[in-house]
């Protein structure tokens, strides 16, 4: 360590104005100037600072000691850790944290860098760098690692894109992409499905506004099953108002039925239509036990005191949604 | 912020697989067919191979915007679950793609022959072998042109059977798995 330290110093020290160092302590100090600044000229400065970091880091890449510690296997990496910084610069947001359009950038940009040296040619007369046209063998290196590093920033942006649909069909990441030929998940834990819960609550609550506290002859009259028939859609568009706003949404179905034998279980279904692992599909449910206020009497209803009197009147109480099912044949209409 | 849950690795090594087993088939055909050098054979096999990966790439990404919701849907279950909701479509795309990727190839050579000046070079390669193994050599010499369009179009065909056999390979691996 302080040997590492020792160099660093020694590095640091040893040259005269033209070189690295010069510039990375420039970039310090203009980050420095930057900060006491304001908006207009901390702007300038701070490109300004960006410009020297790069082009101190690119010297400093390329200083021979480095450069040999940098090569892996005959593959000189400086041009990448250049590239990263210029991307960060160019792409990145304003602390510092790299966005898609870094990651994307930075091969192609890598491969740019790192295909000027064959641009460059020494001239023997007057130790100056000119332009030259890359040799044959040059430009088939330039072509190949060009190409290559492309395919890499697709890869980056195949990454991003999964992203957006992940963000756009939330639902689909709780489902098991074990099967995929495309995608590995790092950490396969049951996420719950949250897309369907959502919209299950949300349709209790609407359902609870609808019928507690009602009297009884309205709510066996909505319950009855003509009337369900038409009351249904209009609670599954209740619920879908309530709802966060996303892209699957319409591609969540709310239905519901009674369950028969039973006096009012209101079997609530989300049905999910979206992409999935299972062919058929699945749908979750929530059951809610629909009933007479007094029978069923627990101390903790909705309203204790003030119609207590009053006896006939809806309670409605539901369970916690099921884990989700594969649509048997029959139910799919 | 980006996530890094959910990564394209399975996609990006099937990448790899492809493209490698392609390249050293292709180079192969392209060697046998254009009677030219090994060096030349696999700069042009994995010039054009990666060319039309980055144009396949390319398109993939200008056209997903502007799918309608449904025909997303199939492509998410396709790539997350691997579901093929729509066969006749895949088949369809697989042979577009085919017909594109010769394309390309095709043109490839030609540019990359223009970009290294390679013409010369291709011929005298063409020449020094024929002076080793006469008969062949002279075939070559005047069959090397008109050759050409009929030497890639075989290459991009064992490549894709190949990457078509890997295909399947993991499909019959993947069912043993999932019925066991």
């Amino acid at each position: 360590m302080i040997t590492i330290l020792d160099q660093i110093r020694k590095r640091l020290k040893a040259p005269g104005w033209a070189s690295w160092q010069t510039f990375i302590s420039l970039s310090v100090f203009s980050v420095i100037v930057a900060g006491i600044t304001n908006s207009p000229i901390q702007i300038i400065i701070a490109n300004l600072g960006w410009l020297f970091l790069v082009i101190g880091i690119w010297w400093f890449t390329y200083d021979p000691i480095v450069k040999k510690k940098l090569t892996f296997n005959g593959l000189f990496i400086g041009p990448w850790i250049v590239g990263a910084i210029m991307c960060l610069w160019l792409f990145g947001s304003w602390n510092g944290a790299p966005t898609p359009a870094s990651f994307i950038s930075w091969p192609p940009v890598s491969a740019l860098i790192w295909s000027t040296r064959r641009f460059i040619k020494g001239d023997p007369d007057k130790k100056t760098p000119t332009y030259t046209v890359p040799k044959p063998d040059d430009r088939q290196d330039i072509v190949l690692m060009l190409l290559s590093n492309l395919i890499i920033s697709c890869w980056f942006q195949l990454h991003f894109l999964l992203q957006d649909w992940l963000i756009a069909y939330p639902t689909i990441r709780s489902d098991d992409f074990s099967r995929s030929a495309f995608v590995v998940e790092l950490y396969p834990e049951n996420t719950s499905n949250t897309g369907g819960i959502t919209l299950l609550n949300a349709a209790e609550q609407s359902l609870k506004t609808r019928l507690e506290g009602k009297p009884w002859a309205d709510v066996e009259r909505w319950l009855s099953p003509e009337q369900l028939n038409q009351e249904i859609p209009r609670l599954a568009a209740d619920a879908q108002k309530q709802m966060p706003r996303s892209s699957e949404n319409n591609l969540w179905d709310l239905r519901g039925r009674v369950l028969p034998d039973s006096q009012y279980t209101l079997e609530l279904q989300a049905i999910w239509q979206g992409p999935s692992a299972r062919t058929e599909g699945y749908y979750i449910t929530k059951a809610c036990q629909i009933s007479q206020g007094r029978k069923l009497g627990p101390p903790a209803t909705v309203d204790p005191g003030s119609s207590a009197p009053s006896p006939r009147l809806g309670t409605v109480k539901c369970e916690a949604p099921s884990q989700p099912r594969p649509i048997p044949p029959q139910t799919q209409t | 912020m980006a996530s890094f849950d959910v990564l394209p690795l399975r996609a990006i090594l099937f990448q790899l697989l492809f493209l490698v087993t392609a390249i050293a088939l292709e180079s192969m055909v392209l060697r046998n067919r254009l009677e030219i050098g090994r060096k030349t054979s696999i700069q042009f096999a994995a010039t054009t191979n990666l060319l039309s990966t980055v144009i396949g790439w390319m398109l993939f990404f200008i056209a997903e915007p502007l799918l309608s919701d449904e025909w997303r849907s199939q492509l998410i279950s396709y790539i997350f679950f691997d579901l093929t909701t729509n066969p006749p479509l895949l088949i369809g795309l697989a042979f577009v793609s085919f017909i594109a990727t010769f394309l390309v190839k095709l043109e490839g050579i030609t540019w990359l022959e223009l970009l290294l000046s390679i013409k010369k070079d291709a011929e005298t390669e063409a020449r020094a072998t024929a002076k080793f193994q006469g008969k062949h050599g002279r075939r070559a010499a005047f069959a090397d042109v008109p050759n050409r369009p009929l030497a890639v179009l075989w290459a991009n065909a064992i490549s894709f059977s190949a990457i078509t056999l890997l295909i399947g390979v993991r499909l019959l691996f993947d069912q043993a798995l999932g019925n066991s």
